[in-house]
């Protein structure tokens, strides 16, 4: 690099100064973020139950429908929702499913023998757990993404600039790959500095990916947050399975579905190197078979069929190739920040990376503290020579330590700690701790929501309502929405096809009944829509649907399903 | 529900999906007094090809088709009272009341 001396000084300076502020803040993300990245192996190493092990060599892996035959036979109560299984064959088959009593549990099984290992009903999860406090510092989101995880995801920017930076001061930086130089025998700065180069080259690409991929984070939320949509290539309309395919049966049991085997032969008859890894069954009876798997020509992506589960006719496909430039690259931001495409190899490459990575930002503090502060001075002052006079030169007197006195101590305190302030950030996830543990409590979780509206027939079908939460309509996107919850008695879940929800009364065509519920049956919900001049004094409409074409219909005034909407109508309305 | 912290919890913002309303829309407006034109689609982008129905009183089919090219449906005025139908699919119907067609 054939700089000027004074160039190549401010360079160094700069680099000095992106991370020195907010070290502490930058070394704890970077931390969590390795761990992260390998969370998913360590509940594996810890917990014998989501471990895949073939009981011999030769073992055949059982089909998806005999997977979801076990939890059936042992659990008839269960309405599966998925089954999954993450990119590496060491682990079990996760199956989704959910109870009466509201919960959703995850239940372990062995692909090879079909035994549950373990089942574990959602709540507290220490892949998620650590994945929040890298992420967004545990910070609850409300509307749209916090400002934690606006602080986490910007710091791509000082990571980014410390890469460039640190190449361009790191002269013929290159060099260090054929002769790397790590002296232990000159001094803790020389060993440390020698250690942050040469780290630094290594993790090249490393640091450029988590920068890169960071910044798509902070940009992914702007984009949100200010409503933006980028260009999409996926279907304008939702896949949906069209009402005339669903056949009309006689009382008492649903239509006949395809099985998850014949799903996952039609979607690799479309996709024939791409190994189902996630069946969803869907939401509603209106809902596609999903299967969804790695793709083969980009592991970073999925590709997914959508199938017909009453005629077994594909309804939708999305392959790589059907993706645009732009979708690609965004999509592929996420995969490549975790590292969770390619198996457990380049797990631990990544870990490796994120620790040197951490280590880095702590190095680099260490040498800043033996000579940054001296070579800031010295250019400042507009010293002359060389810059390694620069860097061993004595403290001027502006950054030496005062002499004496309250103030003074205070300026000293200030001068020593004003670079670890970043650390009272990490306040913030000591603060959500509480918080964040009781949202993930089983009375949170579970049941109708914060308030069970009560039980109504419709019909001859009891179900039970639920107001999710005790309060006014949320704004979204523009329009008021208002969500409620649903629960079918257990007789009534073979015999409803669907339940519907509007504001005033539907007109006789089914399709006029508002908004359809999705979920288990044990507890679906539907986003209401609100209009912003509502009268309170109106009724919800609740209709269900028969698999026998039947129609059932209730009226629940609002006042009773909502006291907070229609306040929120009444202070609207003066 | 809001979406933002399930899709989240599920780990499926990879899909790059931001969680915004899907609704569909229409409205209906009398090109002459005997002629009405409807227009649809869905998430602010109208869609060609749409389910459209005018229907009576008594929920009888009494006009039926698709939104043409320009996601329109052009009909002539039924004599009697109606209300039209924009499908875009179980859940998402937009219904239009014959008496607010202006």
């Amino acid at each position: 690099m054939a700089q000027p001396k004074s160039s190549a000084r401010w360079w160094f300076l700069a680099h000095s100064w992106l991370a020195l502020p907010i070290w502490v803040f930058l070394f704890f993300v970077c931390l969590t973020g390795s761990i992260a990245t390998v969370s998913q192996e360590i509940v594996w190493l810890a917990d014998p139950k989501v471990r895949a092990n073939p009981p011999s060599g030769d073992a055949q892996m059982l089909g998806y429908d005999e997977i979801v035959a076990v939890i059936a036979r042992e659990h008839p109560d269960a309405a599966i929702q998925s089954i999954s299984r993450p990119v590496k064959s060491m682990f079990a088959w996760t199956v989704r499913a959910s109870y009466p009593d509201t919960r959703t549990v995850n239940h372990y099984v062995n692909p090879y023998t079909g035994r549950i290992q373990g089942s574990e009903p959602d709540g507290f999860s220490f892949r998620q757990f650590i994945r929040g406090l890298h992420g967004w510092l545990l910070m609850p989101f409300d509307e749209g993404f916090n400002l934690a995880w606006y602080a986490v995801s910007v710091l791509a920017l000082p990571l980014l600039g410390s890469l460039i930076t640190g190449l361009v001061v790191y002269k013929r930086f290159w060099r260090g790959f054929l002769h790397p130089r790590l002296r232990f025998d000159r001094g803790s700065r020389v060993f440390w500095g020698d250690l942050h180069r040469l780290a630094g080259i290594w993790s090249i690409p490393f640091i450029l990916i988590m920068a890169v991929t960071g910044l798509w984070f902070l940009i992914l939320a702007i984009l949100t947050d200010t409503h933006t949509e980028l260009p999409s290539t996926a279907p304008d309309l939702p896949v949906l399975v069209a009402r005339d395919d669903i056949p009309v049966v006689a009382a008492g049991q649903p239509a006949p579905r395809i099985g998850l085997n014949q799903a996952a032969a039609l979607m690799r008859a479309h996709f024939p190197d791409v190994e189902p890894a996630s069946l969803s069954l869907g939401s509603h009876a209106f809902s596609p078979i999903t299967v969804r798997g790695q793709g083969a020509a980009w592991p970073l992506l999925s590709e997914f069929a959508q199938i017909n589960p009453y005629t077994a006719k594909v309804e939708h496909v999305r392959r790589i190739a059907d993706r645009s430039g732009l979708e690609l690259f965004t999509g592929s931001m996420r995969p490549l920040h975790t590292g969770d495409f390619a198996g457990l190899w380049l797990k631990l490459v990544y870990f490796v990376f994120g620790l040197l990575l951490t280590l880095m930002v702590a190095s680099g503090l260490l040498i800043w503290t033996k000579r940054t502060v001296k070579a800031t001075a010295a250019v400042l002052k507009g010293a002359k020579g060389g810059e390694d006079e620069a860097i061993d030169a004595p403290l001027p007197a502006s950054l030496a330590p005062p002499e004496s006195g309250a103030a003074a101590g205070l300026a000293r305190q200030w001068k020593r700690w004003r670079f670890h302030l970043s650390a009272v950030l990490l306040a913030l996830p000591l603060v959500y701790l509480p918080q964040y543990l009781e949202d993930r409590k089983p009375a949170r979780l579970f049941g109708l929501g914060e308030r069970e509206v009560g039980q109504f027939m419709v019909g001859t079908w009891p179900v039970k309502l639920g107001e999710w939460r005790t309060e006014a309509p949320k704004l979204h996107d523009g329009e008021y929405e208002k969500s409620f919850t649903l629960a079918l008695c257990q007789d009534c879940i073979a015999q409803v096809k669907a339940a519907y929800l509007r504001i005033g009364k539907p007109r006789g065509d089914v399709r006029t009944s508002g908004v359809l519920f999705s979920g288990s049956p044990y507890r679906m919900s539907a986003d209401l829509r609100v209009p912003e001049n509502l009268q309170p004094e109106v009724e919800l409409w609740l209709t269900l649907e028969g698999w026998d074409g039947t129609v059932h219909r209730q009226a629940i005034p609002l006042a009773d399903a909502s006291p907070a909407t229609v306040k929120w109508a009444q202070e609207r309305s003066q | 529900m809001n979406a933002i912290p399930y899709a989240l919890a599920a780990g499926l913002l990879l899909a790059a999906a931001p969680a915004l309303a899907h609704h569909p829309f229409g409205e209906c407006a009398h090109l002459n007094p005997e002629t009405v034109r409807c227009s649809g689609g869905f998430d602010e982008k109208p869609i060609p090809g749409l389910r459209i129905d005018v229907l009576d009183g008594d929920d009888n089919i009494l006009i039926g088709g698709r939104l043409d090219a320009q996601a329109s449906f052009t009909f002539e005025r039924p004599a009697v009272p109606f209300y039209v139908l924009i499908d875009a699919g179980p859940g998402h119907v937009v219904e239009i009341d014959g008496e607010e067609v202006k």
